[in-house]
């Protein structure tokens, strides 16, 4: 077996952690309280060692093309000055959220905003790229949901609106039904996937 | 007594024995030697000590056999005895011995056939030539040299006296008989041909199959049968041979026609006795009638008879020799082709067309069937192209030449590929070496003066350079370019090709600018003009089961609020959210943020910053809010938080760092559980799915509230709507917050980022599904009008 | 608030804002160095705000802070995440990544049992029993809804959600010679799944698109409450 150590740590702590949802034992609780503490730390340090990487990687960009290297760059003077600037003054204090608020937040809400043309451009071309009967339904409820979704020229249109409109029907009924499905497999799922590492048969951290 | 080597193979016999135990060849002579007056059998002289003992022991059992034998009759008596050897044997015997010693001094392995000298003595084995060294000489080599001798000098008395024959007068009258009849078979045959076993051969051949006492041309008869039956068998392979003229067979063809001209060579030189004697009458004394009777059975064959070989009384070895193989009689099979099965159909077939014999006809000639119908070369359809169309053109330009003659066979012309497999030098070496072998005069030993004949010296002993080979392929023009062709498609294999060029505006581009700006035009107008015509939305079950709970709360709740979605949907979650939070507010609540991403804590501080501007009242002071910062780790941060959150977010992420959970009202607050209340804002459906899955557990019957993103709630809906209820209210969307908005106006000083957004967003909703509509209609179209012309494009081809 | 009356900072960040903003908006006509350029900076900001928070939030309280202020016990206790925490850097390091293996062996394996009891607990558990319940009539009296009505919707959901869950199921029985398929009665079901599936879908997409909108909406507002504050007589 490669990696005997990591295959071991993950197992067994793994199981602990498992076991304290069913087992009620003050000393497991306890157990699974610190390792799943610890855990948070690593997580917090994995985020650095994100970081640390996404430097590197733009870094060696601009060692070897220092031409088409502006836009890295760019990114390593923001994540410096960002880095000194939160580091000097606080994660919440004045100046990091100014910058927060008046870079981060405007580039991101507006790359947002575009996706707005982009499904629209997408829900006008999908009946000639694909066309068959679920493609049909699934377009024909987007636009139901979103005509009941506001009033039309202030009206608002009774068999769309309301506890007893097509919208509440199509939103609390079928996709209730659906996304419960989901969920359900979703979880199976995970189930099945966590209980293979728990077993060692996968080993995603490189055993 | 010492055993007996076989004069055919030359391997040892117990001397009792007549005939050889591996080759069946005569050991002893049928003719009994007679005693020599003057020389006793065993008292041979002194310079005979070399006559092989074996030779010696067959003229005594020969006499003891001619005892045995049935009495002949007058005219044909037996064989001479000692005392009635003529003296032409006698001069037979000195006359052998220069000429074939050298040869077979060296030939011969020692101790085989050589270290017995035959008996000088007269009247011993006629056909035995005695030498001097006591070295074996083969019968038929005897006759070799005294053929030679005959022709080189001209008869003479002595000759006469002294070589082959007698006059009538000293002759036995078996030989007489020979002579006789093969003046007559001379004169009868005009073409020569073998006449079929069964039938037409020469009395003396036929007696002698027949068994016949014809004790005194027992042993010649013998030879005679067996020398021509294996005349039989080469003229054949001659004739085969003749046939094929491919180069592929050079190499064996050489050593097949070395074959048969060793074994030819008796033939040759009898044939050319024969034609040189056939039209005149040998006189008498130059020619040994036992010589005439070998030639008038020689055969010579035309190359499309029929063959019947007749094993019997021929030696295994002869026999096996003389197969060509296990198919019925009357088959010619071609050289190059052995039994059906053992060779590729395909080259069979090959041949054959090359050879000029129809396909047809090779199938009529016998071969099975099966065997036709089951002929597919192997190669194709697993050919590429190329080389199966050379294939195929090469079949069909070479074609199937027409069946010629058998005695003018074309020679075999060979597919290209299969020419290009060749090496060059071979053929070369092969004409060569057959040119070499052919034009080479022997020059020496007892085939001095033969042509063709195996060399008796040893090759070390000719200077000869090693030929060179050359292992170039020989590609034709087509194969050449294919080859570059295949070349070159698996180099461009590795090499980026580059991407082909898009053009700089598309109808992509034109309809996305189209929708931005009809949009960005409506809401733009919306918002200059500060519409708000529009009615928010009516109270929803969920906003209500929300704003009950808030209203629920006890005074100064210390509620968690849980800022969770990414700062995209900042704008969305605000209008969605602001209304519940001013709601808290106004209750009084202790708001403790916290966040599983990073930016929640930069937008928590944002939130409420501008609910503090649109209801005039700011979180500021810890005393009122307490931002715990980020708990990382996912569902593992949310578990640890919601068992211990006072270990997973110790600090406040305020200037001072402050330990808020040792002063109110975070002071009573151990687990999650001591919240009043859990608001989740996120726009994630797995985010929020993970909140209700770890902490909702561990809430006992405090509520948890979900405020999400329009995106998030058809699958939280689920746990809303379950029952039991792990979701107690549940905000979701602008429709949601603008429903809270309409429930509670007070809130946010009437004005709050849902009633703001609300026009536009019911204008830009109505505009979007026009465009959406517009855009269905005009894609059917074109499609539908680009299929019509696709149609009638094809029905107008 | 007009902007001659606003502060330096809050000035220079409304300016940044809206310049990023049609920064941002000209991804509309095409990929462009100024696209390219927003993007690089908001990338380099978010990250390196986030290294901020997660030192500020854990890293520092939880690990250096106990080394340096506090007791024996505690600075034991953080000895093992300490430990961890260096192996875990080395995974930054290609020719060294294989010593931070168990780091993540730790995380993978306390993140995967956190996954496994709270899918457990917190969905099958609860959706199953709220598939059950809904055939529960008592419940349905309380809230005064129609019998049949409740009868009718629960079945509905309850085939809903089997047929679903039957749609996802890909498993099948191979045979001999065969392509293996699934029986033509689950072939059936899981086309009703189908269905339910892409009204689903559909109602997902459409909140999808209303929270965009709302976005877009949002930004044209302060792109439009900009214009106003620098031309307040509009």
């Amino acid at each position: 077996m490669k990696a005997p150590v990591s295959t071991a740590i993950a197992i067994g702590v793994g199981l602990v952690v498992l076991l304290g949802y069913f087992i009620p034992i003050p000393l497991l609780t306890n157990l699974r309280g610190i390792l799943v503490g610890w855990a948070v730390i690593l997580a917090a340090v994995a985020l650095f060692v994100g970081v640390a990487n996404l430097f590197l990687v733009h870094w060696r960009k601009i060692s070897r093309a220092p031409t088409g290297g502006v836009y890295s760059l760019v990114l390593i003077i923001s994540l410096g000055a960002t880095l000194v600037v939160g580091g000097l003054f606080g994660a919440a204090s004045y100046w990091p959220v100014w910058i927060f608020k008046n870079i981060q937040m405007p580039v991101e809400t507006s790359l947002i905003a575009l996706l707005a043309v982009v499904l629209t451009y997408a829900a006008a071309r999908l009946l000639r790229r694909r066309l068959n009967v679920f493609t049909i339904v699934f377009l024909a409820t987007a636009l139901i949901v979103l005509l009941g979704t506001a009033p039309i020229f202030g009206i608002e249109v009774p068999f769309l609106y309301g506890e007893t409109g097509l919208r509440s029907l199509l939103t609390q009924i079928p996709a209730v039904a659906g996304a419960r499905g989901i969920l359900l497999g979703v979880a199976l799922g995970a189930i099945a996937t966590g209980l293979r590492v728990l077993m060692g048969v996968d080993r995603p951290y490189g055993g | 007594m010492a055993e007996v080597r076989c004069p055919m193979c030359g391997k040892p016999n117990p001397p009792e024995v007549d005939t050889c135990q591996f080759c069946q060849a005569r050991l002893k002579p049928l003719v009994a030697p007679e005693p020599s007056e003057s020389t006793p059998p065993d008292q041979a002289p002194a310079a005979d000590d070399s006559m092989s003992d074996w030779l010696s022991s067959l003229r005594d059992s020969g006499a003891q056999e001619d005892i045995e034998h049935e009495p002949v009759e007058d005219n044909q008596s037996l064989p001479m005895s000692g005392s009635d050897m003529p003296d032409w044997l006698d001069s037979l015997r000195g006359s052998s011995e220069a000429g074939v010693s050298a040869f077979l001094a060296e030939s011969t392995p020692e101790g085989s056939l050589t270290g017995e000298k035959t008996s000088g003595a007269e009247g011993e084995w006629p056909l035995a030539a005695e030498l001097p060294d006591q070295e074996y000489v083969p019968e038929w080599l005897a006759k070799v040299e005294l053929e030679q001798k005959l022709l080189d000098e001209p008869a003479s008395p002595e000759a006469a006296e002294e070589g082959i024959a007698g006059g009538p007068e000293g002759e036995p009258e078996w030989l007489l008989k020979v002579r006789s009849k093969r003046e007559e078979d001379i004169a009868d045959s005009a073409p020569l041909e073998i006449p079929p076993a069964d039938a037409g051969l020469p009395e003396w051949l036929a007696q002698s199959n027949a068994g016949e006492p014809l004790e005194s041309e027992a042993s010649s008869n013998n030879v005679s049968g067996w020398l021509t039956k294996l005349r039989r068998g080469q003229a054949l392979d001659e004739t085969v041979q003749e046939a094929d003229a491919g180069e592929e067979v050079a190499a064996p063809e050489v050593s097949v026609e070395e074959t048969v001209h060793i074994e030819a060579a008796p033939v040759e030189a009898a044939e050319e006795t024969t034609t040189a004697h056939a039209e005149e009458p040998a006189p008498e004394g130059e020619i040994p009638d036992w010589l005439a009777g070998l030639v008038a059975g020689k055969a010579v064959v035309s190359a499309q008879e029929n063959i019947e070989t007749d094993a019997e009384g021929l030696p295994d070895w002869l026999a096996d020799l003389d197969k060509s193989s296990s198919q019925e009689p009357g088959v010619i099979v071609p050289f190059g082709e052995e039994e059906p099965g053992l060779t590729f159909d395909w080259l069979q077939e090959q041949v054959r067309a090359d050879q000029g014999i129809p396909i047809s006809a090779a199938a009529g000639a016998g071969e099975p069937e099966e065997l036709e119908a089951e002929k597919v070369g192997p190669f194709v359809g697993d050919l590429s192209d190329f080389l199966e169309e050379e294939y195929l053109t090469a079949s069909e330009t070479e074609g199937v030449p027409t069946a010629q003659s058998g005695e003018d066979l074309a020679p075999a012309e060979l597919p290209n590929w299969l020419e290009a497999m060749r090496p060059l030098g071979a053929a070369a070496l092969g004409a060569a070496a057959m040119g070499d072998v052919e034009a080479q005069i022997e020059s020496s030993g007892p085939l001095a003066g033969l042509r063709g004949v195996v060399p008796a010296e040893p090759d070390i002993a000719r200077l000869m350079k090693p030929a060179t080979y050359t292992i170039r392929l020989q590609v034709s023009d087509t194969q050449q370019a294919n080859a570059t062709k295949l070349e070159g498609l698996v180099k461009a294999e590795g090499v980026t090709r580059p991407v082909p060029g898009r053009p700089a505006i598309t109808s992509q581009h034109v309809w996305r600018a189209i929708i931005f700006a009809v949009l960005i035009g409506v809401i733009f107008w919306k918002a200059f003009t500060g519409s708000q015509d529009i009615p928010l939305p009516a109270l929803l079950p969920e906003v209500l089961d929300t704003s009950a709970i808030i209203d629920g709360l006890p005074a100064n709740p210390v509620v968690l609020l849980a800022v969770d979605y990414e700062p995209g949907y900042a704008g969305e979650m605000e209008a969605t959210s602001s209304a519940l939070i001013d709601h808290l507010i106004l209750k009084g609540a202790y708001l403790a943020l916290v966040s599983t991403t990073p930016n929640g804590v930069a937008l928590g501080e944002d939130l409420l910053q501008n609910i503090g501007t649109l209801n005039g009242f700011q979180y500021q002071e810890i005393s009122q809010y307490a931002n715990l910062g980020y708990i990382s780790g996912g569902s593992s941060g949310l578990l640890g938080f919601a068992e211990a959150p006072r270990q997973i977010t110790p600090y406040a992420l305020d200037v001072n760092s402050t330990y808020v959970w040792g002063q109110a009202p975070l002071q009573r607050v151990q687990t999650i559980s001591d919240f009043d209340l859990v608001a989740v804002l996120t726009e994630d459906a797995d985010k929020a799915r993970a909140w209700i899955e770890q902490v909702q557990p561990k809430m006992e019957s405090k509520p948890l509230v979900m405020v999400l993103s329009a995106q998030a709630e058809p699958m939280v809906r689920p746990y809303y709507q379950g029952n039991p209820k792990l979701v107690a209210g549940m905000v979701a969307g602008l429709v949601g917050g603008g429903s809270y908005e309409s429930a509670h106006p007070n809130l946010l000083g009437g004005i709050g980022p849902a009633r703001r957004y609300w026009d536009a967003f019911s204008l830009s909703m109505l505009v979007v599904l026009v465009l959406i509509a517009v855009g269905i209609v005009v894609d059917l179209s074109i499609s539908a009008v680009k299929n019509r012309k696709g149609e009638e494009g094809g029905k107008a081809k | 608030m007009s902007l001659a009356e606003m502060n330096t900072p809050d000035l220079i960040g409304v300016l940044l804002g809206f310049a990023l903003t049609l920064m941002a908006f000209s991804y509309v006509l095409g990929d462009n160095a100024l696209f390219r350029l927003t993007i690089h900076l908001f990338i380099g900001v978010s990250a390196g705000y986030a290294a901020v928070v997660a030192w500020y939030s854990v890293v520092f309280p939880r690990l250096i802070l106990p080394l340096i202020n506090g007791t024996q016990s505690e600075r034991l206790f953080v000895l093992f995440p300490l430990a961890l925490s260096g192996l875990l850097i080395f995974k930054a390091t290609p020719r060294l990544s294989r010593l931070g293996n168990p780091a993540v062996a730790y995380l993978v394996g306390v993140g995967v049992a956190t996954i496994i009891g709270g899918a457990v607990m917190g969905t099958i558990f609860p959706q199953v029993m709220a598939s059950i319940n809904l055939f529960d009539l008592d419940a349905a009296r309380q809230t005064g809804s129609s019998l049949p009505m409740q009868l009718v919707q629960a079945l509905f959901i309850l085939v809903g959600t089997l047929t679903t869950l039957i749609y996802f199921h890909f498993g099948a029985r191979q045979k001999l010679g065969a392509v293996p398929r699934r029986p033509e009665w689950m072939e059936v079901l899981a086309l009703i799944g189908q269905i339910f599936i892409a009204i689903t879908f559909g109602v997902i997409f459409a909140g999808v698109f209303v929270a965009s909108m709302t976005a877009l909406i949002g930004r044209v507002y302060f792109i439009t409450d900009f214009i106003l504050r620098l031309f307040p007589g509009l």
